[in-house]
């Protein structure tokens, strides 16, 4: 038999002031592993925090960790009897205390001295900081301190609300990393929220988007940048060129050609006269020196971001909308150029609504 | 420090925030229970009061409210209430802007004279100026002399708003073409108002509680009348029944400070504005504002310390009581410390009741742990009185009975520091201890209280102040022997034993000048940073 999901919710719900925020959301954290739940500000990604940690009450669903049930419809086991670590989005370290007395703050007294203590500050990299206040460290290193602080007493699962948001964006990128290497060596299932879909792809093992109270898709960061399984969720996730195309066995006609096409993900299947739309993303849209017979444009507009750049292009077929190609940084076309455009892999085909 | 302050560009937790989590959590019914118990201890005592005014039957309630006495008494509070915080409102105002907003030289000395006369009780202000002339006897006087005790509650206030106010709002309307003058009315003081209504309200509450100034000074209002008819009649029903009539007076002020302090909340004035606003120039005038603020310092601080040192050193009547004073002063500091300590662990459990747990019910009480706020101490006295007598015999006439009714008395100022400190401990800090194995309690214990310890000490502070320099209820209800610097004082001062009250008045203002230090700079830390000068 398996060993019991460090987390399992299933069907949790919950309103405030009649306005729902939850609704039956179902969720499975792996464990070990770092599960990062996205969703955009005020999606209810805190309070889904807040339900498994016990400082709320849900109003209907079940929520186990490790095997327990610690919510239903008859149960609320207290937050400090659930075993569930909490790091607060600014770390909220005690600022009466050292370093060394906030991550010993959840010790029993005896364990305190045992060394644990000194452990924890070794994997977060702080050990020469035990005897300093929280108002004399940078901002990451508050957040290590917190993290260390909630891995203190082992808990079987740490969660994590926005962790790197009140963090300089020159800062954010190590800390992250920082982080991520300490719950990997101590082992630990984490779950973290985010609205951050960069943040979420390149850190968790699992990605959960939430929306409309509910869990749209759960899988690994590359399996959900991919196949998303719908339109609304593929531009969520990132930047997405959606066409008008109609499906045959296992291509596409659209205003860039025959596209060759992977199954649809969410499984409708087309609808029957074989309408579809076409989800590309823009790293698979290239722009080449013009060449007869193949799909042209001109560009409208670039944008540089140093390492890669987009151009809109508007193609020559007026039924076609405008699309976005992602070019290496060193090989951005002018505005004005003309281009062919050239599609490389696989396109998804959702059926058109 | 820097650098956590540059890793942190938002602010931690905005209070709409926490309010909204924090609506609908469930309320630990033990919590509720202690703090309904609080507001019951509070609103019983006035509800025996209130029985006993309407025990005695229709025709002499009749006979009992409608004399000529209860027209004089009505006529003159209300009088006196209506000038005197006009005056207060008037020259509080006038003072905070000199202080804050010209280029008045000194100003740093005159902000802190200004604000000091509020640390001299009233009674021993007009016991200053009755010693050197009993022309300030009656209306004038009594108006004068509560006017120059009272008017720091409008300016402290006002004087904050005018600190924190945006410079960029005067300056817009100076370049939309308006002059000093009508910017100041049509800006200026607009922006002010809440706090000046608040201040106003305060006043006018502190004015119909007033006895010891207003007895001093021969005014009769309803607190004179109220204790007359009770030490020197001893008639219960009528003083009673003044009592009631009173409270009803009070109320129509409880509600218009309510109306205010509702609307207070969205209006206040962050702290910190982004640069000291600008300050008017006042060229030659500053000489005359200058000797206006030399001039009320003189009457308001001035006049009435000179006069007590002047008697401490001229008394003669008696020789130096050493042995009283000592023990009248040691009377004092243990009935201060124990008020302080009860008060502060009565006003903790509303507070925790109000910032943790908001809802309706913990509104309602604290709102009725508020009342005293607004209730004069004569009647809060009398109404511990007559519970005890009719009620609780054992108690009355002890010490432990004038400890609850100073507990009473300054319940609202303990719940006021004790709010603020627990507002401004988050309560993340609370789940991250829930989350690590610690109950409720536990959490309390070991991250809140140590963070909100400097809030009780205030609080805790202001509690033995206004107990060391309380003079009705302690007249009322001190027991038997019991003898306290106020009492001595007033044993003393109301006698015309000018020379024998003076010591007990000079260590009174002694002993609560500590406390008066330690929370003026605590509060210049919540009024926000001072500009630099």
């Amino acid at each position: 038999m398996n060993p019991p999901s460090p987390l399992s919710v299933s069907g949790l719900s919950k309103a405030f002031a009649d306005r729902p925020v939850l609704a039956g959301l179902d969720l499975e954290v792996p464990a070990g592993s770092l599960t990062a739940v996205l969703g955009p500000s005020g999606c209810g990604k805190t309070t889904l925090l807040r339900l498994i940690a016990g400082f709320e009450h849900a109003d209907g669903g079940t929520i186990s960790v490790g095997g327990r049930v610690v919510c239903d419809e008859h149960t609320h086991v207290a937050p400090e009897d659930r075993g569930v670590g909490f790091v607060a989005q600014e770390g909220a370290l005690f600022p009466h205390l050292d370093v060394a007395a906030n991550v010993g703050f959840g010790l029993p007294r005896a364990r305190r001295r045992s060394g644990r203590v000194q452990e924890l500050l070794e994997l977060v990299g702080l050990s020469d900081f035990a005897k300093r206040y929280p108002h004399e460290l940078s901002g990451g290193q508050q957040q290590r301190v917190a993290l260390a602080r909630a891995l203190a007493p082992a808990p079987g699962l740490v969660l994590l609300d926005e962790p790197f948001d009140a963090l300089d964006a020159s800062l954010r990128a190590q800390v992250r990393a920082e982080v991520r290497a300490v719950l990997r060596e101590s082992g630990a299932t984490a779950l973290l929220v985010t609205h951050d879909q960069e943040e979420a792809l390149s850190l968790a093992d699992v990605v959960a988007v939430m929306r409309d109270g509910a869990i749209a898709q759960a899988s690994d960061p590359q399996a959900l940048y991919r196949d998303p399984v719908d339109a609304q969720l593929a531009r969520f996730l990132g930047e997405a060129v959606l066409l008008s195309g109609r499906l045959h066995a296992d291509h596409a006609e659209t205003a860039l050609g025959r596209l060759a096409t992977r199954g649809d993900p969410s499984g409708n299947g087309p609808s029957t006269d074989g309408a579809v739309t076409i989800m590309l993303r823009p790293e698979q849209i290239l722009c080449r020196e013009p060449t007869p017979g193949t799909p042209h444009g001109r560009v409208l507009a670039t944008q540089f971001f140093g390492h890669d750049a987009t151009a809109r292009i508007s193609l020559d077929d007026p039924s076609c909308p405008e699309i976005t190609a992602r070019a290496a940084g060193h090989r951005l076309p002018q505005v004005g150029e003309q281009v062919s455009v050239v599609v490389e892999g696989t396109a998804l085909a959702y059926p058109s609504k | 420090m820097e650098a956590a302050r540059a890793h942190a560009p938002r602010p931690a937790w905005s209070a709409n925030r926490w309010r909204a989590r924090l609506r609908g959590r469930s309320t630990p019914l033990a919590l509720l229970a202690v703090a309904a118990a609080v507001a019951l201890l509070v609103l019983l005592p006035l509800g025996f009061l209130m029985e006993q005014a309407l025990s005695i039957g229709i025709s002499q309630v009749d006979a009992l409210v409608f004399r000529p006495l209860v027209g004089t008494l009505l006529l003159n509070t209300v009088l006196l209430v209506l000038v005197a915080t006009s005056a207060c409102t008037a020259l509080g105002v006038a003072v905070a802007w000199c202080v804050e907003r010209t280029d008045l030289p000194g100003r740093r000395a005159w902000a802190v004279l200004a604000a000091l006369p509020i640390t001299v009780p009233a009674f021993v202000t007009s016991y200053g100026w009755v010693s050197i002339t009993p022309a300030v006897q009656g209306f004038g006087g009594a108006a004068l002399i509560v006017t120059l005790a009272y008017y720091p509650l409008v300016y402290l206030p006002v004087a904050a708003v005018l600190r924190g106010m945006d410079p960029a709002l005067e300056e817009t309307a100076r370049s939309l073409g308006m002059g000093p003058w009508r910017t100041f009315l049509r800006v200026t003081l607009p922006q002010t108002r809440l706090a000046l209504l608040g201040g106003a309200l305060l006043v006018a509450v502190h004015l119909l509680s007033e006895f010891g100034a207003f007895a001093m000074l021969r005014f009769q209002t309803f607190t004179t009348a109220i204790y007359d008819e009770y030490r020197l009649s001893f008639d219960g029903p009528a003083a009673s029944m003044l009592a009631t009539v009173l409270v009803l007076l009070c109320l129509v002020l409880l509600l218009a400070e309510l109306a205010a302090r509702g609307r207070a909340r969205y209006a206040r004035v962050d702290t910190g504005a982004p640069r000291p606003p600008a300050r008017a120039q006042l060229g030659r005038t500053r000489w005359l504002a200058g000797g206006g603020l030399a001039l009320l310092s003189g009457l308001a601080l001035g006049l009435p310390l000179v006069t007590l040192v002047y008697w401490l050193l001229h008394g003669g009547s008696t020789s130096f009581p050493v042995a009283t004073l000592l023990s009248t002063a040691g009377t004092s500091l243990k009935l201060g410390l124990g008020a302080a300590i009860l008060t502060t662990l009565l006003a903790l459990p509303v507070s925790i009741l109000t910032v943790r747990y908001p809802s309706r019910i913990a509104t309602v009480l604290e709102r009725a742990a508020y009342l005293p706020y607004a209730l004069p101490g004569i009647v809060i006295a009398l109404s511990l009185i007559v519970a005890s007598v009719h009620y609780l015999p054992t108690i009355y006439d002890t010490t432990q009975l004038l400890i609850v009714a100073y507990a009473i008395l300054s319940l609202p100022l303990a719940l006021v520091a004790t709010r603020a400190a627990l507002a401004q401990a988050p309560p993340v800090h609370e789940e991250i201890a829930r989350s690590l194995g610690c109950s409720p309690l536990q959490a309390l214990v070991r991250v809140t209280l140590p963070r909100i310890l400097p809030g009780l000490g205030a609080a805790a502070a202001l509690v033995f102040l206004a107990t060391v320099t309380e003079l009705t209820a302690t007249l009322l209800l001190a027991p038997i022997g019991t003898q306290t610097l106020a009492t001595q004082f007033w044993a003393d001062a109301s006698t015309r034993a000018f020379g024998a009250a003076a010591p007990y008045a000079g260590l009174m203002v002694a002993i609560s000048a500590f406390p008066t230090y330690l929370l003026t700079r605590r509060l210049g830390a919540i009024l926000g940073p001072r500009e630099a000068r």
